[in-house]
């Protein structure tokens, strides 16, 4: 216990102290958002002013995290609407089925063999990047879902969407992380190396 | 009257508009799945003959991943199980999609906010009071 006397917690305090252990989800949400540091920092400042203003309507004991992330969420929103420029949703070439295991027999790799021989050799800043390549609706339930941990309902509170849309957005987000994920490994090298390992031992 | 409002005419070879649409919902079906299989359309063909692929594997692929995250209620994932258990195929495809999303769930790093960004962000609430309502 500290000895000097404290001045009386004040809501600010209170704020804080509510808001700190959040900050890292906070910070790679909004990282994966803006996909730049300054306007990461802009929306984090803006989300945590708005959250501090409606800190009195906050439920004490309810999901503080989920209840943030649905302020930066309405935040990111209003600021498109103000400049008028939200990125597009989804661009259709992008958007075809997709998925590794089928690419995998395609490109001749045995299923068995994917994860040791290709995604064991995907480096982890690499992951990131696929996500970043997503179209921002899809890749915030795939950060959300995934790097977060979020429950499909947690997410269609925080993005304010029904749940089927939450599963419908992760389910073609999903597909195209693997396509993003196989792309690299076919231009990192990967796919040629994993190909030639299965001949050589053939 | 518009033309919509009548009932649709045979085309010239006795097929209705239904089974057009049917038809063309199955070439989608089939050149979807050659897609997602790696495989060519003829093979899909085949595979739908034997016996070894069945339309409704897209329907249950299509409950994949709220299967995996284990979102689905107990009878939705009595039916999946049901189906996997009987259907090689999508045996396989399911475990390997679990393997790739757990893959993806404990690699993706997690960067923490560095320190000083902390104290810019969060500094400026201490001692503050409440707004005004």
């Amino acid at each position: 216990m500290p000895t000097s006397i404290s001045p009386a917690a004040t809501a600010g305090d209170a704020f804080t102290a509510e808001v700190a252990p959040h900050v890292h989800t906070l910070y790679r949400t909004a990282l994966r958002m803006t996909q730049q540091e300054q306007a990461a920092e802009d929306l984090l400042q803006d989300t945590l002013e708005r959250a501090f203003l409606n800190f009195s309507r906050y439920e004490p004991g309810t999901n503080i995290r989920a209840w943030l992330l649905r302020i930066m969420s309405n935040v990111r929103i209003s600021g498109f609407r103000r400049v008028a420029r939200r990125p597009q949703t989804s661009s259709l070439d992008e958007m075809e089925e997709f998925s590794i295991y089928g690419a995998a027999h395609a490109d001749g790799i045995a299923t068995a063999d994917v994860e040791s021989s290709v995604l064991n050799r995907i480096g982890e800043e690499a992951i990131l990047k696929a996500i970043d390549r997503l179209p921002e609706d899809f890749r915030m339930v795939v950060v959300l879902a995934d790097v977060e941990g979020f429950s499909y309902k947690e997410m269609a509170t925080i993005l304010d969407v029904p749940i089927g849309t939450v599963t419908s957005r992760l389910f073609r987000g999903r597909q195209q992380l693997q396509r993003a994920l196989w792309e690299h490994a076919r231009d990192a090298g990967i796919l040629a190396s994993a190909s030639a390992g299965r001949s050589r031992s053939a | 009257m518009s033309d919509s409002a009548r009932p649709r005419p045979l085309d010239r070879n006795g097929v209705s508009s239904a089974e057009r649409e049917a038809r063309a919902a199955t070439r989608a079906w089939v050149a979807g799945a050659a897609t997602r299989l790696g495989v060519t359309e003829a093979t899909v063909r085949k595979w739908i003959r034997v016996g070894r692929l069945n339309p409704s594997c897209d329907e249950v692929y299509g409950n994949i991943f709220p299967y995996l995250d284990r979102e689905l209620s107990a009878e939705e994932r009595a039916e999946v199980e049901r189906h996997i258990a009987a259907c090689p195929g999508c045996e396989d495809h399911f475990a390997f999609d679990g393997v790739v999303l757990r893959f993806v769930r404990q690699r993706a790093p997690r960067g923490l906010m560095p320190s000083a960004l902390q104290e810019r962000l969060l500094g400026p609430f201490r001692g503050r009071a409440a707004p005004d309502a």
